[in-house]
Formats: C-alpha cells, sequence, structure tokens
C-alpha cells in the first residue's frame, strides 16, 4: 500500500459521477490509465497544470477536486 | 501494469543475468589461466545479451501495442528523474572505487572490469528504483 500525501481529491467521486473510466479521464488531461489511479489512492500529487485540466473536465473549481489534508 | 513498469522489470531481471553471466565467465576465465582476460575476450555475450533485450521489448510492445506507444506523462517523467538520479550516484561511487583501486594496484584490466561493472549496476539500480518508484507515492 503506498503512503498517502498530503493533498486529498475528489476525483474518483467526480469521474464515477461523470460515468468516466480512468482510461477516458487520462485521455481527456493527457495522463496515463495508471497515473489516474494513482492520483485517485492518493499515491501521486498531480502537476498544478493537470489539476486545472481534470477540474475543468469535470466543470469545477479545482478546490472542489483537491484539498489539502496535511 | 504500464509498459514502462514492465521494461523496468525486463529490464531488471535481464540486467540481473547478464551482470551474473558477464562477470562469473570473466572469474571462470580468470581461474582457469590465472590471468584477467582482455576485456575483447569476453566480450562474445554482450551482443546476444542485447539482441535478447530487443526481442523482450518487441514481444511486450507487440501485447500491448496501446500501451508502447502512449508517450511517458508527468509522474513517469518524475520516476525516471528521480530513479536515474539515484543510478547516477551509484555509477559515481562505482568508478571512485573503481579509480581508487587502479591507483593501487595499477591493473588496467581491474579499472575497465570495475568502471564496466559499476555502469551495469547503476543501469539495473536504476530500473529497480523505477519499480520501487512506481509502487509508492511520489
Amino acid at each position: 500500500m503506498p503512503k498517502k500525501l498530503p493533498i486529498t481529491n475528489r476525483v474518483r467521486e467526480l469521474r464515477e459521477r461523470h460515468s468516466m473510466t480512468q482510461g477516458d479521464l487520462g485521455d481527456a488531461i493527457g495522463v496515463t490509465r495508471q497515473t489516474v489511479a494513482a492520483i485517485e489512492q492518493g499515491a501521486y500529487s498531480p502537476s498544478l497544470e493537470s489539476a486545472f485540466r481534470i477540474a475543468r473536465v469535470f466543470k469545477v473549481g479545482i478546490e472542489e477536486v483537491f484539498e489539502w489534508d496535511g | 501494469m504500464a509498459f514502462q513498469e514492465k521494461s523496468a522489470w525486463i529490464m531488471s531481471v535481464t540486467f540481473l543475468v547478464g551482470i551474473l553471466s558477464y562477470f562469473s565467465a570473466v572469474a571462470s576465465i580468470t581461474q582457469d589461466t590465472g590471468v584477467m582476460p582482455h576485456p575483447a575476450e569476453v566480450s562474445f555475450g554482450i551482443y546476444g545479451y542485447i539482441l535478447f533485450i530487443i526481442i523482450c521489448h518487441i514481444v511486450i510492445a507487440s501485447l500491448a501495442p496501446k500501451d508502447a506507444d502512449t508517450p511517458t506523462d508527468e509522474r513517469e517523467r518524475k520516476i525516471f528523474d528521480r530513479a536515474s538520479h539515484i543510478s547516477a550516484d551509484v555509477l559515481g561511487i562505482g568508478v571512485f572505487l573503481a579509480l581508487g583501486f587502479y591507483f593501487f594496484n595499477k591493473d588496467g584490466n581491474i579499472l575497465f572490469y570495475g568502471v564496466f561493472f559499476s555502469f551495469l549496476f547503476c543501469q539495473l539500480v536504476e530500473h529497480i528504483a523505477q519499480i520501487v518508484l512506481y509502487r509508492r507515492a511520489i
């Protein structure tokens, strides 16, 4: 089990709400399915650019997707 | 599993087998003849080894062509950067030790094998570091 990073996210919840697969989201923001999985597990904090891309895909603000939990 | 991670596994295993085979051959010749062989005398296996790695990559690429065509993303680049940094440290230490050994023994063959081993070992460390980093938070 990978250690958790201090940034939590709602990517899985929002992705499922939009009926998207990890592969779909990865294609939409330009990363691999494995990276989307790592983001959802809290094992990888995406770059600011990717974070904005994710928020844009879900049509919400970035603060609704990511939260500092350190 | 991402294509790059599969590739790292293959490279780790083949490098480990390659290092053990190559240096076993060097040790065996040294034991038989009493003299460490000139590097050119034990270069025969290297070409077959390179061919084997190419074939392995063609096989894993043909099993998942879409994954193989996918360019590395930001997380993978971060993983590769960190693994490369660790590998560079290992190479530096290995070369430093080989040079130190040469300084006291004045044996060019040992210098060659020391540097060559460091080069191979640092590659092994790099691929193992990639596998570890793929599986933990970065």
